[in-house]
């Protein structure tokens, strides 16, 4: 959906179910600031239920993706939810991607964890948010992990090693990226 | 210093765990030019040990006379060595906290060496630094080999083997190991490492070629525990080796360890999603410590095939 026959947006930043609206907000501006994608929260959807691995209590993530990902020409779609995400063999991610593909999905759910049970500043919360969403979106894009020191496409195995990364990419992974961001007038055109 | 990570392959000297010094003997008691141990302080089986030990003394020492050994230990340059510099193998490498040397550095004939090496076969693992790799733990102090298993190369030259955290999770506790018997070879990159679960077979290479010295009780009687802990309590073999340095080259270690761990991590991922004609990147969390319970539909030959 986009506002007033505006272009469409290269990334359409999806709530799912209730989600913090700032923390959507967040998470699309700096793939517009720091990636040069056009970005735009949309309207939220229904939460999905049909992702629900009951027996875990959280949502599976690749299902999640399937009914993100858009057809080749639409734009890529990075889902927001509050609930926890999983994949089958891994406990829990913060954010899943289809590498090179047309959709991601993240979480807010730990986002908020402070040390020792506390709660985060919000500020803190807001940070992670975006720093998943880029690594999730460059993912997508078909930027694969970097073992670089501080670059933003670290594996982060947790909220630790999220808020060691540099809320930006190594040169490396910054051309890739310019490179890769070439491709997509032709994948996601104006509407 | 050999309990710093870090690619030692490339060098001679291999990386042991847990070792507080790597100075040669005999460089420590001063009969020999400063010089670093490259075989792990098992002087039984240290060619240059031998060659001190069978030879004829050189111009090493002060004094740059040639004598026999034996009748170097009577000689004044051995004689003026200060008494509190003779220091027993096992107290250069920080196993014991003070133990001086009354027999002229013949550890195969000591009988303190002796006990002290019988002694080691027991020793529960030590604490194990643990780096995070894509979502399984790495041991920078470890060696790891492409069939995933590990090595880690213990005082004495001794090295200890084990299933590395990706085998471990990825095939789940097992039922039962089938490990080769006390004395019995087992040949670097050999699938002697036999585990079943439910009906399903698995080998896996030994890392090192050497003979079987210790196995793991606790993981014979309970073979869960070589999921629990792969790096720790559950280690398989303790095994002498017979060609440590050529054996180490093969494997990864230290940073590169990591690197390679995750390149593994995202080979999972891919065969794990190969059916939705899509790759996936995760960010964030550890693998389930049973992945072949957690995924429906995955081919355990296939599995075997591909990570063994």
């Amino acid at each position: 959906m986009t506002a007033g026959g505006a272009p469409a947006p290269q990334v359409e930043v999806v709530p799912l179910g209730r989600v913090n609206s700032t923390a959507a907000q967040v998470v699309a501006a700096n793939l517009q600031a720091l990636l040069e994608l056009d970005a735009m929260v949309v309207e939220p959807w229904p939460e999905p239920a049909q992702a629900l691995v009951a027996a875990r209590g959280q949502y599976d993530a690749g299902i999640i993706m399937q009914e993100l990902a858009t057809p080749q020409g639409g734009p890529l779609r990075l889902g927001l939810m509050g609930k926890d995400l999983c994949v089958p063999f891994l406990t829990y991610v913060l954010g899943e991607s289809q590498l090179g593909g047309r959709a991601a999905v993240m979480s807010l759910h730990r986002l908020s964890e402070g040390e020792g049970g506390s709660r985060a500043p919000r500020h803190v919360m807001l940070e992670r948010a975006a720093k998943v969403g880029l690594h999730e979106i460059a993912h997508v894009l078909g930027l694969e992990h970097c073992r670089t020191a501080g670059c933003l496409m670290r594996f982060s195995a947790g909220l630790t090693t999220l808020d060691r990364l540099h809320m930006g990419f190594c040169p490396a992974c910054q051309r890739d990226l310019t490179r890769l961001r070439m491709d997509l007038p032709a994948r996601a055109p104006a509407r | 210093m050999t309990t710093k990570a870090g690619n030692k392959t490339k060098n001679r000297a291999p990386m042991v765990f847990d070792m507080t010094s790597d100075e040669c003997i005999w460089s420590k008691a001063g009969v020999v030019a400063p010089r670093l141990c490259h075989n792990a302080f098992d002087c039984l089986s240290c060619s240059f040990d031998k060659a001190i030990q069978r030879k004829r003394v050189h111009g090493w020492y002060a004094g740059g006379l040639e004598q026999p050994m034996e009748e170097y230990w009577t000689s004044a340059n051995w004689q003026n060595t200060a008494p509190h510099k003779r220091y027993c193998r096992h107290m250069l490498t920080g196993r014991v906290p003070f133990k001086l040397c009354p027999n002229h550095y013949a550890c195969a004939k000591c009988a303190y060496d002796q006990m002290l090496d019988d002694e080691g076969l027991a020793q529960p693992a030590a604490e194990v630094r643990l780096a995070s790799a894509a979502g399984f733990e790495v041991p920078p102090e470890y060696y790891l080999h492409p069939g995933h298993t590990w090595a880690r190369v213990e005082y004495g030259g001794r090295v200890r083997i084990g299933l590395d955290d990706l085998a471990a999770r990825l095939f789940g506790p097992a039922d039962e190991f089938r490990l080769p018997q006390l004395g019995m070879a087992v040949t670097g990159g050999g699938k002697e490492l036999a585990f079943s679960r439910s009906g399903h077979q698995a080998r896996a290479a030994s890392p090192i070629e050497g003979v079987v010295v210790a196995r793991n009780p606790r993981v014979l009687e309970n073979p869960a525990e070589a999921n629990k802990l792969p790096y720790g309590e559950g280690w398989l073999l303790l095994v002498e080796p017979i060609r440590l340095q050529r054996d180490l080259k093969g494997m990864h270690s230290g940073e590169e360890s990591v690197a390679w761990m995750e390149q593994e991590s995202q080979r999972l991922s891919d065969l794990i999603t190969h059916d939705t004609g899509q790759r996936l990147a995760a960010t964030g969390g550890r693998m389930v410590p049973d992945i072949y319970g957690a995924v429906p539909g995955l081919d355990w030959q296939h599995l075997v095939h591909e990570f063994l």
